[in-house]
């Protein structure tokens, strides 16, 4: 339950920074995407069913304030978290060189899917222009903050893990 | 929410079943557009002070670390622009000048409903779309403050966007500049009408397009690109901005152009909500009439008889039902308006309480307009 609330938090925090406070930061008009790094970084730490989850609610949130139908984003957030999931099994604590290299492939991922659904069935198919403004710096600026957030996540991870012990053993 | 509980059902048919739901909540959602309005608001009543709260901490961060380092520059900006100034207070003097003619002129087209003083709101943008795909932004004013849906919001002295959403506390504002938008617009001074829509792709260059210019009408680069009175979402003379790039048409029949739009929607952080609708004002004043009298003008000045307007406007209702004696349904409306302006300017002059002189005339016409309706249909 603790666990439940704590990500709940997380992920309005990183909902109300990316849209708010990020927006300041914005690397040419840029803003990295806080949401799917929590998701891809529970998706690795804890498996396919939490990534999922926390992909499903980041983007419903994204969904129902920005927006035009329900849905879509909570699709692909989810499938995103899902699909992490699989990487659980060769995930471990240190190891910072996956992380780096899975978000940034999940970011590209993305971008692309964003692309196909809501600009390419309406007849923009000047795909270059889109990648080279809009999905490989958003690429880059996620992987650089992924650097410093993920740590963090991985800590609020640990410490989770060590507070259901301690109620385990209680 | 509860992941323990969950353990024995294996992920894959968890995920199934929330796809399931996405495409439920898809459809849903297509279906009834206006039925998710109370899970949006109770989103937003949690989200949406957080979202004030941190977006002031964000502005006085940025504003701290900006104003470090145009202190300097702006100190220098400063002297430069007093010295500008000098200069332009003798410009102002000749712009009054020129502003009375055109007052005059006005008066004389009776062209002043296109000019009424909106109702607006100030708001704050407190949070922008989090994806980098849309320029959508939420502010802090909703229905409370009178917004509805539809309504246009201005950023400094141009058009900015339109409300697309509005909740208890907060709405949603399309930017002009989003890629989804849509707007139908003027050259200002001239008939040319044309389409002015967000490019994504050009956003980063800083124009947005415009499209579907007649190839027969000339532009200027540089000229004034205003909202057209045909569209029947945005008020009619609203700034969006210059033209900057003119080219034909692949298809040879239409030219589009670039337009830089006045507001600077990278630093957008007050905005002005009219409460003002075009659907409203329609009723209200009924553009047809605007439309007839630029013609019977037109008239007018074929027949040179520009000097007094009381007699020409009748003369020229005369000219112009002979002129367009086919169109009868016209006629009637015609006749209507014009004379209404001729007999009433000082019979209602204590409707208007804010008593300027060119409102007042203009609010008589609004007083005049509503019975030329059941006629001119």
């Amino acid at each position: 339950m603790k666990r439940s609330i704590t990500i709940g938090f997380i992920i309005i925090i990183c909902f109300i920074l990316q849209s708010t406070l990020f927006q300041y930061l914005a690397l040419a008009g840029i803003v990295p995407n806080l949401l799917l790094i929590v998701t891809m970084s529970f998706g690795l730490m804890r498996g396919r069913r939490e990534g999922m989850l926390v992909g499903f609610f980041s983007g419903l949130l994204i969904d129902v304030f920005f927006g035009q139908v329900l849905g879509p984003y909570a699709f692909i957030y989810m499938t995103m978290g899902y699909i992490n999931g699989f990487f659980h099994r060769i995930y471990y604590v240190e190891d910072v060189l996956l992380p780096m290299i899975t978000i940034a492939v999940n970011d590209f991922i993305f971008n692309v899917i964003v692309y196909i659904i809501f600009f390419l069935l309406r007849n923009r198919l000047d795909f270059g222009e889109y990648l080279i403004n809009i999905i490989l710096p958003e690429m880059l600026y996620t992987m650089l903050v992924t650097l410093f957030f993920y740590k963090l996540l991985v800590r609020i991870n640990k410490r989770l893990k060590i507070s259901k012990e301690v109620n385990i053993h209680d | 929410m509860n992941f323990r509980d969950k353990r024995e059902i294996p992920p894959k048919y968890i995920y199934l079943f929330l796809a399931i739901i996405c495409f439920i909540m898809l459809f849903l959602s297509v279906l009834f557009e206006n039925r998710f309005s109370p899970l949006k608001a109770l989103t937003s009543t949690i989200i949406t002070p957080m979202q004030t709260g941190v977006n002031k901490v964000g502005t006085s961060l940025f504003d701290g670390v900006v104003n470090k380092k145009e202190k300097k520059a702006l100190i220098e900006e400063n002297e430069q622009l007093k010295e500008k100034m000098e200069s332009y207070a003798a410009q102002i003097k000749e712009y009054e000048q020129e502003s009375y003619e055109l007052k005059r002129l006005q008066d004389l087209l009776a062209l002043k409903e296109q000019y009424v003083q909106y109702n607006t709101i100030g708001a704050r943008v407190i949070a922008t779309d989090s994806t980098n795909w849309f320029s959508t932004f939420v502010i802090d004013k909703g229905e409370k403050d009178g917004i509805k849906v539809g309504c246009n919001v201005l950023a400094g002295n141009g058009l900015a966007g339109i409300v697309t959403e509005v909740g208890k506390n907060y709405s949603k504002i399309r930017a002009i500049i989003d890629d989804s938008s849509n707007v139908s617009a003027t050259i200002s001074g001239t008939e040319t009408l044309c389409t002015v829509s967000g490019d994504l792709s050009h956003i980063k260059d800083g124009y947005i397009n415009v499209g579907y210019i007649n190839k027969a009408d000339t532009i200027e680069e540089g000229a004034e690109l205003v909202t057209s009175h045909v569209s029947d979402k945005f008020l009619p003379g609203l700034l969006i901005g210059y033209i900057s790039e003119v080219t034909m048409d692949a298809n040879n029949l239409t030219k589009s152009a670039k337009c830089i739009p006045v507001v600077d929607f990278h630093n957008l952080r007050e905005v002005l909500v009219v409460l003002d609708m075009k659907a409203d004002l329609k009723t209200n004043s009924n553009s047809e009439n605007i439309y007839n009298n630029i013609t019977n003008t037109e008239d007018m000045i074929e027949n040179g008889d520009t000097t007094e307007s009381s007699t020409t406007s009748e003369e020229s209702t005369q000219v112009s039902s002979e002129d367009t004696t086919e169109a009868s349904s016209e006629d009637t409306s015609e006749d209507a308006s014009e004379n209404a302006p001729s007999e009433t300017p000082q019979d209602t002059p204590e409707d208007n309480a804010e008593g300027t002189p060119s409102e007042a005339a203009g609010g008589s016409q609004e007083e005049t307009a509503p019975p030329t309706q059941p006629n001119g249909e």
